[in-house]
């Protein structure tokens, strides 16, 4: 297939991406690495988000606690059970996938504000959770987590877990863009604008729902494995609200039902959050004042506006 | 003659209001059924029953051997039940080909590890895809607008895309809830072919509700009459449908009701 020169840019612009994100911890200070890292967890956590939010349409809001039950049974395994790191990850991964499918149940009768309210209460639920489960969890003071054993890896833990990251982003992002370019990802789409028209085309409501949350949690729980061994810490405050906010202005800013879109919204909002940390109160202000124009004038964000530009740069939904 | 579609004394209503009424019709393999009413007289409701979007309050429905009173939505799409609407319901996000494609999920489950990892087979089976839904554009003529965004298309266009998601997969019975309103006469030809084609090369039963009765009249082997969710006619002819005093009664009841007039035989839907 040929490239035309937009796309022949963004490509250029996603491998010298690439490019940059592979040879940075050898170029910079540790701790811009570890804001590296966690902007690059804020990308799979975008991406999670997006696929309820943006592609399937939903208005479940839970993704914030399914990273953080990865995050905690990830940690609980590693430090009380003495697992393994690499058992206890994609276990931790696997728990916040079968909460979601849990999650899917009420989004399979509710819509709108009652899913967003009931999503919202779950996070509540699993926050007073990690802080009252104080025998298990530490409760508010949270604790600490080891870094994986990388073995005979002749790198520094510090900059091998930022490689962990950036694979596992990879593996997502190559993964769902699999699934939005498929019959999959277009029943999402379905379901997304036209709920009551996907039964009648044989799209089995019940099953992609459940699919999509499993997905979607799946995600964030290795997310949540990935952002615990980045801060070496848990911190009940990391899957708080307030992430959750941060992460719907990612979807928001980027634009939704678009991978492009979550990865510069996540890019931009982390790196500005770091870059306004310095300035005490502001970048809570800079959060919402992004949100509210955003949400005005480029309703679908960053992304919408590129494709409406360069049309060819549309996200594809079949690749044959 | 099998019947593909069997209606036993199927009624249901909404908060109170009988929408259908014990309506009993049998609808043969093959045949083009046209139905007919005033307003509000059911027939959305009809074909919302036949499609399992509502859940029946009375009676039973068969398609060919098998009893889908009960069945799950998309199980009777996918066992050959599709459909169009009377408000155009395409997806705006995707393409007219991508549009077309979603129709080919009543033939297949998604095998969704093979599309995440993207398969040989998976890949195969979304070719396919691609092929059988540009063969039905051609089918239709509308070929030139596969890339075109939903929302950038005439209302007529729309119309044709609806039809093509409803036939990509072959199905049994076709269900079209008013093609040709809004349509300019010319259109209206147009979607009278198609619909005969439809019917004819491809075999398929089609269920037709429309408003623009001449379309009807000439379209249709037999005819049936939805009056107040009553079936007024089960299955007449189209002169039998036009000479019936109680038909014109119900149509001239509800134009007096109105203020002007369209009756069965003369009047186009504006
Ligand atoms: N979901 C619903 N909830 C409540 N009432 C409904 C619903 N759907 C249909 N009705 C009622 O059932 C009756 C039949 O409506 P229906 O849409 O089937 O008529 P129709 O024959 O298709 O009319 P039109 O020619 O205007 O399309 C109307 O009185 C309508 O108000
Ligand atoms: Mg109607």
């Amino acid at each position: 297939m040929t490239l035309d020169r937009p796309q022949r840019i963004l490509r250029l612009a996603a491998v010298a991406g690439l490019a940059v994100l592979v040879v940075a911890p050898w170029m910079v200070s540790l701790y811009k690495v570890h804001v590296l890292n966690v902007l690059i967890i804020n990308i799979i956590m975008a991406i999670s988000l997006n696929l309820i939010m943006g592609y399937s349409g939903q208005f479940a809001k839970a993704n914030v606690a399914f990273m953080g039950l990865g995050a905690y049974t990830m940690g609980l395994l590693v430090t009380r059970a003495d697992w393994s790191f690499w058992i206890a990850w994609p276990t931790g991964a696997l728990l916040a996938a079968a909460v979601g499918t849990l999650v899917a149940l009420p989004a399979l009768r509710l819509r709108g504000l009652y899913l967003a309210i009931i999503t919202i209460s779950f996070v509540l639920i699993v926050h007073w959770t990690f802080l009252h489960a104080r025998f298990l969890t530490g409760g508010a003071s949270g604790f600490s987590v080891p870094h994986p054993n990388y073995g005979g890896l002749p790198i520094p833990n510090t900059q091998a877990t930022y490689y962990l990251s950036l694979l596992t982003l990879l593996g997502a992002i190559w993964m769902v863009r699999n699934l939005v370019a498929s019959g999959f990802g277009r029943s999402l789409l379905c379901l997304a604008e036209q709920e009551l028209v996907a039964p009648a085309l044989g799209i089995n409501v019940y099953a992609t729902k459940i699919a999509v949350f499993a997905l979607s949690g799946l995600l964030a729980g290795f997310a949540g494995g990935l952002h615990a061994v980045t801060l070496q810490f848990i911190d009940p405050q990391n899957f708080w609200l307030l992430q959750l906010v941060i992460q719907l202005c990612m979807v928001a800013l980027g634009g939704v039902a678009s991978l492009l879109g979550s990865v510069l919204g996540a890019s931009i909002m982390t790196l500005l959050i770091e870059v306004l940390r310095a300035f005490k109160g502001l970048w809570e202000f800079a959060i919402g004042a992004i949100l509210l124009v955003t949400i005005v004038f480029f309703p679908r964000g960053i992304a919408g506006l590129i494709e409406h530009f360069f049309p060819t740069l549309r996200e594809r939904r079949h690749r044959p | 003659m099998t019947a593909a579609l069997t209606l036993q004394g199927v009624s249901i209503s909404f908060g109170g209001i009988l929408a259908l009424d014990n309506v009993s019709c049998e609808v043969p393999a093959g045949q083009l059924r046209g139905i007919i009413g005033p307003n509000g007289s059911g027939k959305t409701t009809l074909l919302n029953v036949i499609s399992r979007i509502y859940p029946v309050s009375a009676g039973a429905i068969r398609l060919f051997d098998d009893d889908i009173t009960r069945w799950p939505n998309h199980a009777v799409a996918r066992h050959g039940v599709m459909r169009t609407y009377q408000r155009v319901a395409l997806v705006n996000q995707l393409t007219v080909l991508e549009n077309v494609m979603l129709g080919l999920h009543a033939t297949r489950t998604q095998p969704l590890l093979g599309i995440a990892f993207r398969t040989s087979g998976y890949r195969r089976l979304e070719r396919e895809a691609v092929d059988r839904s540009r063969e039905t554009l051609e089918f239709i003529g509308i070929e030139h607008l596969a890339d075109r965004k939903g929302d950038e298309l005439s209302g007529g266009q729309m119309r044709l895309v609806e039809i093509a998601r409803a036939i990509v997969a072959r199905p049994r019975v076709l269900l079209l809830d008013e093609p040709a309103a809004g349509l300019s006469l010319v259109r209206i030809d147009e979607i009278a072919a198609l619909v005969r084609r439809i019917n004819g090369e491809l075999g398929v039963t089609v269920i037709l509700v429309e408003h623009v009765l001449n379309l009807v009249m000439s379209l249709c082997e037999r005819i049936s009459v939805l009056v107040s969710g009553q079936l007024l006619v089960e299955s007449g002819s189209p002169s039998e449908v036009q000479e019936d005093p109680r038909v014109r009664e119900a149509y001239l009841g509800q134009a007096r009701a109105r203020g002007h007039g369209h009756g069965p035989g003369k009047g186009d839907e504006a």
